[in-house]
């Protein structure tokens, strides 16, 4: 039993790190930061007398530690595995390692877990100046605990990050570039979105307040579900890696639905509950609608074109497990069943804020638009990033064009027309909007533009096939 | 049953046809040399054969398993040589082929044992401890078979496993593929050149371009090549005097044909002694005028590609 959960992966990537020269160099300079740090910050506090008390001082001198740690752990955690996978490519003993008996996911676990293993070694390393600073009195043991856990957390996000790059890019090259790159830009924008949002709540303006998802919640329940929320979306991760060890990534593009749809429960589930606590009287209805439709924006272009189109008879996608093919067209199911799920929720939400029936016609109506569009970039498209993107690039400027101009005051009001055009690509505002604004029109409108794309792509399938048979 | 058949494969990249209608056949126990100059497709073929690639068309199945449908239960039957593979650094030798060992799922207590029974084949015991990345060329050549073998695999697919070795490497490795033919192993084994594996091989199948130009059993084409030449004969007149005199009284004349006066039969007497068919000319009384020995297209492939010559 214990022989069948050796993983030699997981051995072999520990030892190899452990006796390079380059990981004690990482981690003497992460030592020797962090201690540097803390000396400054002592010198400093002390001299210009921030905190006269020794439990002041040492509660001021545990967040600068535990400050600089979270950041040098980000930042470092990346690189322990974006390289993982490109190496064995690079090094050419990808071969030999994929023609093993291991799983895919096996092996992916292996690198993962070497890497967070080192993260663990990392945050230990620091702990003797902690214990300095716990000894001097003053900092709080749940603190203390709950900041580790959630650097450690923080840890396994961005290894199970860039082992997906690594996993996806041809070379570590690549893969570091493309991993430090979008962290760089997603930390940007994060952090441009969480000062907007929280001036928008210092000074009462409710345009960032989309969700107001726990609100209502206990921080332990809050805790509970992020940390899921955490180990989902890293599993997904380490999913994407695995099948992109496959020869075909199709192959394995079932499992990443599956985890996407278990990420899209455990949100409803925090909703729900979050609903259920709150009394807010700015709440509306439809809500439960709105916040799937804002979710769907956001991941459904990578869920849908991550994957290329398949050509094959419509009929023939009713066989029993077509599900499996990951493809752009077998992606519908998932979708409805996201929103079957969605539906039941709502009975579970207070009845203030319950969805209207006709509001699920539309939701999924819009689903069906977005799945068609991503069924006939990839089809126009053949690369599959290229796709992805394209949609995911008109999605956004689509919607943003759209916001701008309703938002625009022409100096007769705002034009409400356009605004409810926003609901074409982004049905975010239905629930703040479902008394001013008229989504019944796309109840129609939505399965007309789907059945476009739909016969748009079938000409697209003809124009091809006569080409192929001319040059033949 | 056939250990390793492929069906009309082909391999296609972009207009290249790396890889055209190749059909092949190995029994339980052969040893089939797969002979061909640089951009073959040797390479391609070994690499669909161990799942690493996908044909285009066509079928390849080893012990019944298909390649493309079954790929798990293909890997644990063959043993894959790369031409060219990379070793981990800072591994040690034991340790490299106990990563491996684990990776196939050899039980625990049998790993010790079966580390050094490999080593001991592969003449590599003494380096047990040495780091992988300290060996030469050649004894990372032996390294990886040495990996190859460890989960005891039916049949072995090298990919010119003597290639950059030394001459007496070479003869060591040969040594080291008769004590796997002697342990009942199938054995694809490709390489550039015939000499290198005429004495080991019981079957060949010469590759060029992507099509496969002869394969067989090795005594087979020996004796077609060694004993049939084709005899050009010209005649003054009378040319069907001397076919039926060719035909009727030579035993080892087949298949006479007249083209444009001239008369070509295949001998496929004793070497060296086509004379006779001369004399028994003579002795009817033809009149040659000339009398020639042509090589066999046959063996001019042969020649061009053992020599290494084939562009
Ligand atoms: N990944 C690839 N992409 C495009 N063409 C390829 C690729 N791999 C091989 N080829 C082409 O396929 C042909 C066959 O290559 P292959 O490596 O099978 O030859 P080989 O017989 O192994 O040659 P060598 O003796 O040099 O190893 C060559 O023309 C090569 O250029
Ligand atoms: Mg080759």
């Amino acid at each position: 039993m214990i022989e069948r959960l050796e993983n030699p992966v997981f051995r072999q990537s520990s030892r190899q790190r452990m006796r390079g020269a380059r990981t004690y160099g990482c981690l003497l300079a992460y030592l020797l930061v962090l201690g540097l740090v803390v000396i400054i910050s002592y010198d400093q506090f002390v001299a210009h007398g921030v905190q006269r008390t020794t439990t002041g001082l040492a509660q001021t001198l545990f967040e600068t530690l535990v400050a600089t740690q979270w950041f040098l752990v980000a930042f470092i955690t990346p690189a322990l595995t974006t390289s993982a996978i490109t190496m064995e490519r690079e090094q050419r003993t990808y071969d030999l390692l994929i023609m093993t008996p291991l799983s895919r996911f096996t092996i992916v676990w292996g690198k993962f877990a070497s890497a967070v293993a080192f993260i663990v070694v990392m945050i230990l390393c620091g702990m003797p100046l902690v214990a300095v600073l716990f000894l001097m009195g003053g900092v709080d043991t749940g603190l203390m605990i709950a900041l580790y856990l959630g650097m450690l957390a923080t840890g396994v996000l961005l290894a199970s990050y860039g082992l997906m790059m690594s996993a996806i890019c041809a070379t570590s090259t690549l893969a570091n570039l493309l991993t430090y790159g979008s962290l760089a830009v997603g930390y940007f924008v994060g952090a441009v979105a969480g000062t907007a949002f929280t001036l928008s709540r210092v000074f009462g303006g409710g345009s960032f307040n989309i969700l107001w998802l726990g609100s209502g919640l206990t921080p332990w329940q809050m805790w509970t579900f992020s940390v899921l929320a955490l180990l989902l979306v890293s599993w997904l991760f380490l999913q994407v890696a695995s099948n992109y060890l496959l020869a075909d990534p199709r192959v394995g593009a079932w499992k990443t639905r599956a985890l996407l749809a278990a990420l899209y429960l455990l949100v409803l589930v925090a909703t729900v509950l979050d609903a259920q606590a709150t009394t807010r009287a700015s709440a509306s209805a439809n809500y439960l609608g709105g916040v799937l439709a804002f979710m769907w924006v956001t991941v459904v272009p990578a869920l849908f074109t991550g994957v290329p189109y398949q050509d094959r008879k419509w009929y023939e996608w009713l066989r029993p497990g077509s599900l499996r093919v990951g493809t752009v067209q077998s992606a519908l199911p998932f979708m409805c069943l996201i929103v079957l799920m969605a539906i039941v929720a709502d009975r579970f939400m207070p009845a203030l804020l319950r969805t209207q029936p006709l509001v699920w016609v539309y939701v999924m109506g819009y689903f069906c638009w977005v799945w068609s569009l991503g069924c006939l970039l990839s089809f126009a498209i053949r690369n599959r990033w290229g796709a992805l993107f394209a949609l995911i690039g008109f999605l956004a400027v689509f919607v943003q064009l759209i916001y701008t101009v309703s938002m625009a005051d022409f100096g007769k009001g705002r034009l409400q027309w356009l605004e409810s055009l926003v609901n074409i690509a982004l049905p975010v505002a239905l629930w703040e909007a479902s008394g001013k604004m008229d989504y019944r029109v796309w109840v129609v409108l939505y399965p007309l533009m789907t059945t476009a794309s739909l016969l748009l792509t079938g000409w697209l399938r003809r124009v091809r096939k006569s080409a192929v048979t001319e040059n033949s | 049953m056939a250990l390793v058949e492929t069906h009309h494969l082909t391999k296609q990249y972009g207009n290249l046809v790396a890889v055209n209608n190749l059909n092949l056949r190995l029994e339980e126990g052969d040893i089939l040399g797969f002979i061909g100059p640089n951009g073959a497709g040797k390479t391609t073929t070994i690499r669909i054969l161990a799942t690493l690639l996908e044909p285009t068309s066509g079928t390849a199945t080893i012990a019944g398993h298909d390649v493309v449908k079954e790929p798990e239960a293909v890997r644990r039957i063959i043993g894959y040589m790369p031409d060219f593979f990379g070793v981990y650094d800072d591994v040690k030798v034991w340790e490299y082929l106990d990563f491996f060992a684990c990776a196939y799922r050899v039980p625990r207590s049998e790993r010790e044992k079966l580390i050094d029974d490999v080593l001991a084949l592969t003449d590599l015991s003494h380096k047990k401890n040495d780091y992988v990345e300290a060996l030469s060329r050649g004894m990372k050549q032996r390294l990886c078979l040495a990996k190859t073998l460890l989960h005891n695999p039916q049949v072995l697919l090298l990919d010119e496993p003597a290639s950059g070795l030394d001459p007496r490497a070479r003869i060591e490795i040969k040594e080291l593929l008769k004590e796997l033919q002697n342990m009942g192993k199938t054995i694809l084994i490709s390489s550039h050149i015939l000499p290198e594996l005429a004495d080991i091989c019981n079957k060949i199948a010469i590759i060029e371009r992507g099509e496969l130009l002869i394969s067989g059993e090795i005594n087979t084409i020996m004796r077609q090549l060694t004993g049939s030449h084709v005899l050009e004969i010209k005649v003054a007149d009378d040319e069907d005097a001397a076919v039926q005199v060719l035909q009727n009284q030579l035993e080892d004349i087949r298949e006479v044909r007249v083209e444009d006066g001239v008369i070509r039969a295949h001998y496929v007497g004793p070497p060296g002694e086509h004379y006779r068919v001369v004399w028994a000319l003579a002795e009817k009384r033809v009149k040659v005028l000339s009398f020639a020995e042509q090589p066999t297209d046959l063996e001019d492939i042969f020649m061009r590609v053992t020599q290494g010559a084939v562009q």
